[in-house]
Parts: structure tokens; sequence; C-alpha cells
């Protein structure tokens, strides 16, 4: 005898029917709410996010379906949870298909049967594993959601309901096939290998009572589903769809480059005051999120108290995106519901002071790590810049302190107020002098790198030992460079951080026009934010140079063995750490040079704290935040001093300048003076450089 | 009621500015801003305007390089604004430029700042007063009055850290003392704006000043420019916190 069984055993197949043909207003329903949210999304502003579109298909497969960033080595519970949910309720469907495909399909209208056989065997095993799997993942969620209960992480009764269905639909399914293989005494019910001894178990129970049961839980189940499907289109279920949608078409472009504003000068509105003034893309990724919550892990702002949380502030758009959206369009849920999502209700509200607060824009570091965290590539800084550029530029409204930072910015060219004349300062402390471009172009000869030095590492007098001392590493390896001198002005990154782009745009092109007038073919800084915005951002303005890092152009020379580094140096001994600096590591994942750098030091041992590399704290100082008041909650940069002591390094190494100053400022905060200190990479290479060079 | 306010475009980014050949002035380069003076007096005039509803005229004397000031005037509100094209420098020239220019407006106020930071005569603003003949006040903190009323109650700087303050009759022109109101940032994207549209100019001719009229007013000339010396020497100390505080109780009483 082949294996097989019989399809829809023990209930009417006319009434079934009729009830698959009912199943058509779920479906609807969910067809219904993506139409409605299609229909928002495009009111947003047009943005390219079709190109590539094989690597997009490729990337959608690794990342969401593979799992490759939903199980990640800092995510793991949460990962394989989400994929022993994901593998069982996916094969649970394929199966429900086939059998559907069997019945109504092959046999009826080709007359092929192929459900018998191995292939039923196997396909018994494997529809009992992804149950077991489905439960398994449900029940390691509730155990999360009300056990464990991670701070990141609030439940809502939209987010139990959810998992209650799903148990219950697989608790159903199993009861379902213990009850047939109990009535039919299945010669094949091993197979079933869940289902096999409850069935054992019920052999003594009568027929007819099963046969009642069966009947009962079949038509339960087929209610559990319609109810479940019906659900989908206004849960956070619907994120099958709105989550592969936002990553097929997540944005490719470097996550440091911020998008300019196409029609500036000519525009009537600037940034982002209402939906519609995001992009559709944008639009689209905030119905992407199902509260994870992964994005608050890293999070500075959460993690010390601020206003801002980067779930909630996307929530609140998806729920200010729904409330537009009218009936049916919001999720069945009550006020707090993490969302704070609305049946149709506060359509009227702001975007601006209403659905995000000017607090949680202005809390924001920009420090990229509840992008980098996101596993559906939700964009929090540009949405968050958006709204920053239209408080500026717009509303002028802003912290008051950063006015005399942009005035400064216009006027002379850097945050400091300090005059452009003394840019070049500092110079004068130099052992040996160093070439300015001017005098390099005047003479006609050319230099293969160009030092952009930076505002901080210009004026600042912490900073300018860095520079000097990263001039002396580049005049030991022979590195033929010069700078711009009193030339030089602010790049524009903190400008457009702060969201005023038209300042920055001004700052940048008037670097990129300098820069090519020199004809510069490669840039190195030793300061991330210059770094990022001429690497990632000045190609929009025609600026197409080779940018590195010092801490990129230290280490190559340590391996090619330009510069050989003393164990006798005085500042690089013991434990150091180091501390990633946002706009180099997650922005432009340099992760490894700076640690090859400190790995040559030969007195230093390198320690890491806890949260390191792509997922680094920030020291608080991004997206201008270093130019304004920190009112809210735990200083941020004495929280990372705090993780920075408890390695029990004796000192921070830092590959940034505003980082630098954020820590040593938490450092006097925290009163760890004597415990800690910082410094920066080219300072360490600098102290212990074996042959200094001859002092003038 | 309008209010005329007198600015001035200053070069802040200057590298090593030079006197004219002919003495008349300064050559500069780089980005002209508004002279930080005169911001406050267009401040204080918008604050008359959100009071009172104010019309307010922007008017300067300069080249082509002066009109942004011009324009963030109009982005921060100033319903009109004049440059008057002309490259002067000499307080005696500017200020009867504009007595000129001013002739056709109509003014019940006006607003100069006290000093501009390339000239620093202090005297474009008191010698306007005196060529329209008209009460002028220097180093105003303060101002009162109701519309409509024909005197203004101004409150003055003196030395000393005093302070005076008078009754004016309308029309009068007061040069602001800096910090009278806080400034404010000039909106952008009103700026832009501004910048886009772009504000009209006058030339000398338009307002009958001829060649011989500047050539008798002008009175001194610019010889030679140079930075500031710095002689101060520093001191670097060394010592435990008492120590330190020691020696510098010493040294300020040495000094006093």
């Amino acid at each position: 005898m082949t294996p097989s069984r019989e399809i829809l055993f023990n209930i009417d197949v006319s009434e079934a029917m009729a009830l698959y043909l009912l199943m058509t207003i779920p479906i609807g329903l969910v067809a219904y709410g993506l139409a409605r949210r299609v229909s928002r999304w495009k009111s947003g502003r047009p943005e390219n996010r079709v190109d590539q579109i094989g690597h997009r298909i490729w990337n959608l497969l690794r990342v969401s379906v593979f799992h490759g960033r939903i199980v990640r080595r800092r995510n793991t519970y949460g990962g394989f949870m989400h994929l022993a949910i994901f593998s069982g309720f996916v094969t649970l469907l394929i199966g429900t298909s086939i059998v559907m495909i069997e019945a109504d399909i092959a046999v009826p209208v080709f007359g092929v049967s192929f459900f018998h056989g191995n292939f039923y065997l196997g396909f018994k095993l494997a529809m009992n594993a992804a149950g077991l799997l489905l439960i398994a993942g449900v029940v390691m969620a509730f155990y999360r959601r009300l056990v464990l209960r991670p701070a990141t992480q609030q439940s809502s009764g939209d987010d139990l309901l959810l998992l209650v269905f799903l148990l219950v639909l697989a608790i159903q399914g199993f009861a379902l096939q213990c009850l047939r293989l109990a009535i039919t005494r299945d010669p094949w019910a091993a197979w079933s290998f869940v289902s096999y001894p409850v069935a054992l178990a019920l052999q003594d129970v009568p027929v007819e009572t099963l046969t009642g049961l069966h009947q009962l839980n079949w038509h339960a189940h087929f209610v559990t589903a319609f109810l479940f499907l019906g659900y989908v289109a206004y849960s956070k279920m619907i994120h099958p769809f709105t989550a592969l949608a936002n990553v097929l078409f997540r944005r490719l472009r470097p996550p440091g480059e911020l998008d300019p504003i196409a029609d500036l000068e000519q525009a009537d509105t600037v940034g982002a005051s209402r939906l519609e003034h995001f992009s559709w893309a944008q639009l689209m990724s905030v119905d992407a999120c199902m509260h994870c919550g992964r994005c608050l892990e890293y999070c500075p702002t959460f993690s010390t108290g601020k206003a801002l949380r980067p779930r909630d502030l996307v929530l609140e758009l998806a729920g200010l995106q729904a409330d537009r959206g009218g009936l049916f369009s919001g999720v069945l849920g009550e006020e707090a519901n993490s969302g704070r999502y609305r049946w149709g209700r506060g359509a009227e509200r702001e975007l601006i002071g209403g659905a995000v607060s000017t607090e949680e824009i202005w809390d924001c570091t920009t420090c990229a790590a509840c992008m980098e965290q996101c596993p559906v590539y939700i964009e929090h800084v540009p949405l968050i810049v958006g709204m920053r550029r239209n408080l500026v530029m717009e509303q002028n409204s802003f912290p008051p302190e950063l006015a005399p930072v942009f005035t400064s910015l216009e006027r002379l060219g850097n945050p400091y107020q300090n005059v452009p004349a003394e840019r070049a300062a500092w110079t004068r402390k130099l052992e040996q002098p160093v070439a300015q471009m001017s005098e390099v172009a005047a003479s006609g000869k050319s230099v293969e790198y160009l030092f952009f030095v930076g505002c901080i590492g210009s004026f600042v007098p912490r900073n300018q030992k860095v520079t000097i001392a990263l001039i002396r590493v580049l005049q030991a390896a022979g590195i033929s460079f010069a700078i711009l001198g009193k030339e030089e002005t602010c790049n524009g990154d903190p400008a457009r951080r702060m969201g005023h782009e038209y300042l920055a745009r001004q700052l940048a092109a008037k670097t990129v026009a300098k820069l090519n007038f020199y004809n510069v073919k490669k840039v190195v800084t030793a300061c991330p934010h210059c770094f990022n915005a001429i690497r990632n951002e000045y190609p929009q303005l025609g600026g197409n140079y080779e940018v590195v890092h010092h801490s990129q152009l230290i280490a190559e020379l340590i391996a090619s063995g330009r510069l050989t580094l003393d164990a006798a140096s005085s500042l690089a001994q013991g434990k150091v750490t180091y501390h990633d600096p946002c706009y180099l590591g997650r922005y432009n994942s340099v992760y490894d040079e700076p640690r090859n750098v400190l790995g040559a030091l030969p007195a230093t041992d390198l320690t890491e704290m806890p949260r390191s590399r792509n997922h680094s704290f920030c020291c608080g100082g991004g997206g201008g935040r270093a130019m304004m008041k920190e009112q809210r909650g735990i200083r941020i940069n004495q929280e990372r001093v705090r993780e920075a002591l408890n390695t029990g390094a004796q000192m921070v190494a830092a590959g940034c300048p505003f980082c630098m100053s954020m820590l040593e400022d938490g450092i006097v905060g925290v009163d760890a003076a004597s415990k800690l200190r910082v410094h920066d990479l080219a300072e360490l290479v600098a102290g212990s450089l074996q042959t200094p060079p001859p002092r003038s | 009621m309008n209010i005329v306010v007198c600015l001035k475009a200053v070069p802040t980014n200057v590298k090593d500015p030079v006197p004219k050949s002919d003495g008349a002035g300064i050559l500069t380069e780089g980005d002209c801003f508004m002279n930080a003076s005169d911001d406050y007096a267009l401040e204080q005039a918008l604050l008359l305007k959100k009071d009172f509803g104010t019309r307010v005229t922007a008017v300067t004397v300069g080249s082509v390089r002066s009109q942004d000031i011009l324009h963030v005037s109009l982005a921060k509100g100033a319903d009109e604004a004049i440059r008057v094209d002309a490259d002067e420098f000499d307080p005696n020239i500017v200020s009867f430029i504009l007595s000129r220019a001013l002739r056709d407006l109509s003014y019940d106020l006006i607003l100069t700042g006290v000093e501009s930071s390339d000239g620093m005569s202090s005297q474009v603003g008191i010698s306007l007063g005196a060529q329209l003949g008209l009460p002028y006040v220097y180093a105003v903190t303060k101002m009162a009055f109701g519309n409509g009323e024909d005197r203004l109650l101004v409150t003055r700087e003196l030395g000393g850290g005093r302070y005076q303050t008078l009754e004016v009759d309308k029309p009068a022109l007061l040069c602001v003392q800096s910090g009278i109101a806080p400034l404010t940032y000039t909106p952008p994207v009103k700026l832009i704006h501004a910048r886009r549209k772009g504000v009209p100019s006058r030339s000398l001719s338009d307002l009958g000043i001829t060649g011989e009229e500047l050539a008798r007013r002008r009175k001194t000339k610019v010889i030679e420019i140079k930075p500031l010396e710095k002689n101060s020497s520093t001191q670097w100390l060394s010592g435990n916190p008492e120590q330190l505080a020691r020696v510098i109780i010493d040294k300020i009483s040495k000094a006093l």
C-alpha cells in the first residue's frame, strides 16, 4: 500500500469549499491594507531606489529570508527566535499550499497526484518539525517578552496577541493530526513524530468522540486562520510585506552620505515638516518597523535617558502616516502601544511638535547605531536630519547655542569664532616646517597628499597636539604632503548634520573649489567628520578624491616598514582600549586599521570595550551635539568613559578629535583623570617613533 | 511709522588689508558681512516693527560686495532695501551720500550702529544726523515710545557705568549701542529667497551727486595698516593648586 492520506478527512467537502471562499475576505483586507499603505507612500517625494536590481534581490534573500541581518552575533536569542518562527511558519504555509495544490489543482485539473509515497512521508516529517520549530520560537518569544523583558522591548497587547495567534494555530494543527491519526490508525503515523505519541494515547477514546473533536477543531482552526489573516494587515504582522519591500528598496549609497536638497535655491519649503516631504522610500521605511527595539540597543540617547528613542520616532511617523490613511489604516492596539498607533485619530497632528518633539530631533548624535542595528534597513538619521533641515532653514528654530556656531561658520569658516588668519598658527610650534598648498602650487611642484587639518585640529590647543603629532609621523615616514593653511575652511559637516544644508553646501563648495584648484588627488585627515564628508559627500559637488583617515595611512606605513616604532615610548604604555568613532567605523567601516596601529605599538596591550566596532557606543559629540548643551539624562560621554574604565585600561585611544574632547570632558566629569587618559593614535605613534625627526 | 536703518558691510575674513593707492579706503578681498554694531540697529528696528508694525527700510552705501547685508536685512524682516553703489570709506563722504539717499525717503526714526569694525570712526551716524538737521543720540541702550507720539524716551550709555535718559523729538537719529537686543539668526530659507530676488541699487548720479561734491568732502586719507603687535608675555606657573593660588594672589596684589 502506498503511504498517503485522505485530504479533508472527516470534513464535508462542499462546506470546506464554501469556507475557503470566505477566506477571500481577509485576503481582500490584507490587499486593501497594503494598497492604502502604498498610496500613502506614493505621496512622498521621488527617489531612485530601483537601480542595481540584481544586487537588491540577492541582498533581500541574504539579509531577510536567510536571516543574515536578523541572526547576528550580538542578537542570537532574538535572531534564532525569529528564525524558528519564520522557518516553521513558512514551511507550514508551503505545506498547506501543497495540500491545496494536490486537492484543488493537480488532481481535479490535471488528474495527477503526488501526495503519496516517500513524498508524503517526508512531508509528514517536515511539517511536524516545522510545527515544533514554530512552537519553540513562539515560546522563546513569550519567554523574552514576559520573563526576560529586555529594556529595549516594550510589550503591548498587540505583540502578545500575535504570539497567541501563532501558538494557537500551531497547536490546532497538531491537534488535528493527532485526532486523525487516532481515528484512522494511520499505518505511517510514526513519521509524524510529534503527533504520534499523542495519537497513541488517544486510541482508547471512542471514535465518535474523536471524530466530533476533529470536526470541532478543524472549524476552530479555520476561524483562527481567518481572523489571523484579517489581522495581518492591521498589525506588525504586515512586516513580511513592508519589511521585505524596505529591504528590497533600501538605500544603497554609503551610509555616511546624506542626500542633498535637489532644488534648495528654488524650493519654497525645505526639509520635512510634513510626511509628504520625505521620499516615498522613507515613508515606506517607517511602515517596515516591527518594533524589535534593536535600534535602541546601542543608542546613546536611549541608554542615557534622553527624549529620543529611534524606534518610537519611527513608530510615531508610522502612526502619523496611518492616521492620514483613515479608518483601517492604523493598528489594532491601545493608546500606549509603543508605536502609539491610533485608529483614524489625530490626523490633525503636526509632524514636528506633534508626532515628533523638537527635543527628540535635537537629541540625535547621528551615530547611526540604530541604522547599523536595524534588521530591515530603516535609516533613522536621514529622517531626523530631514526634520532638522526644516527646523533650521525654514522655521529658524534650533537650540540657541547654535546661532553663534552658524554665524561663525558663515563668517569665519570655523565653528569656534576663531579668526581665519590664525588657522595655521599651530605651525609655529612645529620642529620642521610644513608646506602650504599655495607655496607648493607657486613653486610648480606637487605633493602626494593634502593634509586636511580641520577646525578642531587647527584651533583647539589639545587637538593641535594631535595635528602636530601626525605631522611628525608623516615627516618621519617621508610622506610628501601639504596643508591648506589659512585657506582651509570647515568642510561643512557640522552644519549639514545640524540641518543647515545651505550653509553646509556653501562651505563644502568652497573647499571643493579649493581642492580642485590645487588639483588635489589624495587627502589625509585626522578627523573622521572631515574624512566622511570629503570622501562620501564631496562627489555630490564634483569633488572626487582618494581620502584616507590617518589611521589607515599610518597602518599602511607601519606595514610597509616606512615607520619603525620603539618600545621606549613614555606615552604608549600599558593597557589601552580603542574607541571607535561613529564616522570612521559605522559610516566608513574602518575598524581594523586603528587596531593594527595599536597592535604595532610595542608596549601597549589592546583591550576591547564591550561595545566596540560596529556596535561602538557614541561619545555623544556627533551630529553637531559637541556644540550643543546636553540637558537631559546621564551624560553620554560619561557613560562611555565608565565603560572604558571598566576594561581596566589606563588609556583610551581615539581616532577622532570630537571623540577625544568628549571623552576627556567625560573623564573630568566622572572624576577619573588619574585613572584614564585619552590619546589620539597619531600621538601614540609619534611618541613611539624610533628616530624622532631632527630638532631645528 | 517708518524707520530707516543704515548698515555697513565689512570684511571680516581679511588676509592683509592695504590702503588704496589714493588713500580713499582699504583694499580687501573676501566676503563682506553685516557690521556687528549695525546688526543691533537692524535688530532694534525689527523689534519695533514687531511691536508697532513699523515699516523698516535698510540702506547701505557700498559696492556690489555689500549687497548681501541687504539680503540679510530683507530675510530678517526689513520691508525694503536700498544700496547706493559707491565704494567709499571716508565717514564724511558716506554720511553725505546717506543724507542724499534719505532725502527721498520718509522716516520718523533713523537707526545706525555706533561704529564699524573696519573704520571705527564712529562718525557716520552723528554726521548724518547733523546733515539732516535731526536730533541725534549716541550709544542708545533703550528706547520707548508709543505709536503716533511725537516724542521718544531714549536711554543712552555714559562713561563710568552711568546712563542718561533723554526725551527726543521725532524724527530723530539714534546710534544704537551693541547689545540693545539679542541678535536673531537670519532664517536661511528667507535668505535664499532674498538672494534670489536681489536688491535695487542707485548710483551716485541717480542721487544727483557729482564727483566734485565728493572730492570737496574727502578730508581723510588712509596711509598705513598694520597688524596688532602682540607684546604681552605669558608666564607658565607650576605647582599644586594652593601654591598656584598664592602666586596668583601675590601677582594681583602687586599689580594693584
